[in-house]
């Protein structure tokens, strides 16, 4: 059998190339990233913790300036979603699907100059959503629920 | 409703117009442009968003910006002199404490809490200090090490 050759780099120290990026704050990540002209989503959540959603009134909200696109439960083939921890995690019901706390209704696409200035009142898109529901159903066993 | 904020962010005075109800994470991140404190779990189990206040480890996406006024708050920004690491993002950068890096602002800052109060911990301090910090990549063990390697370091001189 031949002898091994020896290793040059196998078990020798290298320094992490992005090391002193990490370290120091300046490794940019997705959510760091900030681009002219990108666009910024918004979650209007239900206020309800569980009802049928009859309907979702998008056509005021469409109006307002700035928002680009709004996505209800509708465009969606089916209901999908993940436990909502953070403010960022909201997942679409479908429209005829009773909700549960956190569950959205419509995702709003907003230049991002709006959220870039979320500290400044503004006329909130979400707030001229319309949202019919029913009868609140209250079923109590999760089987039942249909989330 | 809005007010100004005033605090020693960095070691430099500033005056900032926010909400009244913003996060001091949101503040560093989107306000100041200091996108080194990172947002991992977005309510208080990570310690991705461990920010110094007056030189005490704080989580910052539970702290309302407001609460800072008046006071000194250091990001992972404000490490190191003169273009050189300090002892602690030595030790992350060296021994490899690091894999994604995503933890390693919000370890790197509660470990330069610990040290600058305590140069000298014991491993029972150390995990103590560190335990609102979690790591999805390496397993601690590197880590541990980096901190240990920044406590030589400073009995070196070199500052946390």
């Amino acid at each position: 059998m031949n002898k091994p050759l020896p290793a040059r780099n196998i078990g020798s120290y290298v320094p992490m190339i992005d090391g002193p990026e990490k370290v120091s704050g300046r490794a940019r990540y997705t959510a760091d990233i900030v681009q002219p002209g990108q666009l910024a989503g918004r979650i209007y959540r239900s206020p309800y913790s569980h009802a049928e959603i009859i309907g979702v009134d998008v056509s005021e909200a469409l109006n307002v300036p700035g928002v680009i696109s709004i996505v209800t439960g509708d465009d969606c083939d089916r209901g999908f979603g993940v436990l909502p921890i953070a403010r960022t995690e909201y997942p679409l019901a479908r429209g005829d699907v009773g909700t549960e706390q956190g569950f959205a209704e419509a995702r709003i696409t907003v230049e991002h100059g709006e959220l870039a200035e979320r500290d400044t009142p503004r006329p909130e898109p979400a707030h001229s959503l319309r949202l019919d529901i029913g009868e609140d159903v209250g079923e109590t066993e999760h089987a039942d629920a249909g989330c | 409703m809005a007010r100004l904020l005033e605090c020693r962010l960095n070691g430099r005075d500033r005056a900032d117009a926010v909400a009244d109800n913003i996060l001091l994470l949101d503040y560093l991140r989107e306000k100041t442009g200091l996108t080194g404190t990172k947002t991992g779990c977005d309510g208080g189990e990570c310690g991705a968003c461990t920010v110094l206040v007056d030189d005490k480890p704080m989580l910052s996406c539970l702290t309302l910006a407001a609460t800072v006024a008046g006071k000194r708050v250091d990001t992972i920004e404000s490490l190191g002199e003169d273009g050189q690491l300090s002892a602690v993002q030595r030790g992350f950068h060296e021994k490899l404490g690091s894999q994604c890096g995503y933890c390693t602002p919000g370890f790197i800052m509660a470990s330069a809490g610990l040290l600058r109060r305590n140069p000298d911990p014991s491993d029972a301090e150390i995990l103590e200090a560190l335990g609102g910090n979690i790591c999805r990549c390496t397993g601690y063990v590197k880590i541990i090490e980096a901190v240990k390697f920044a406590i030589a370091l400073g009995k070196q001189g070199v500052r946390p």
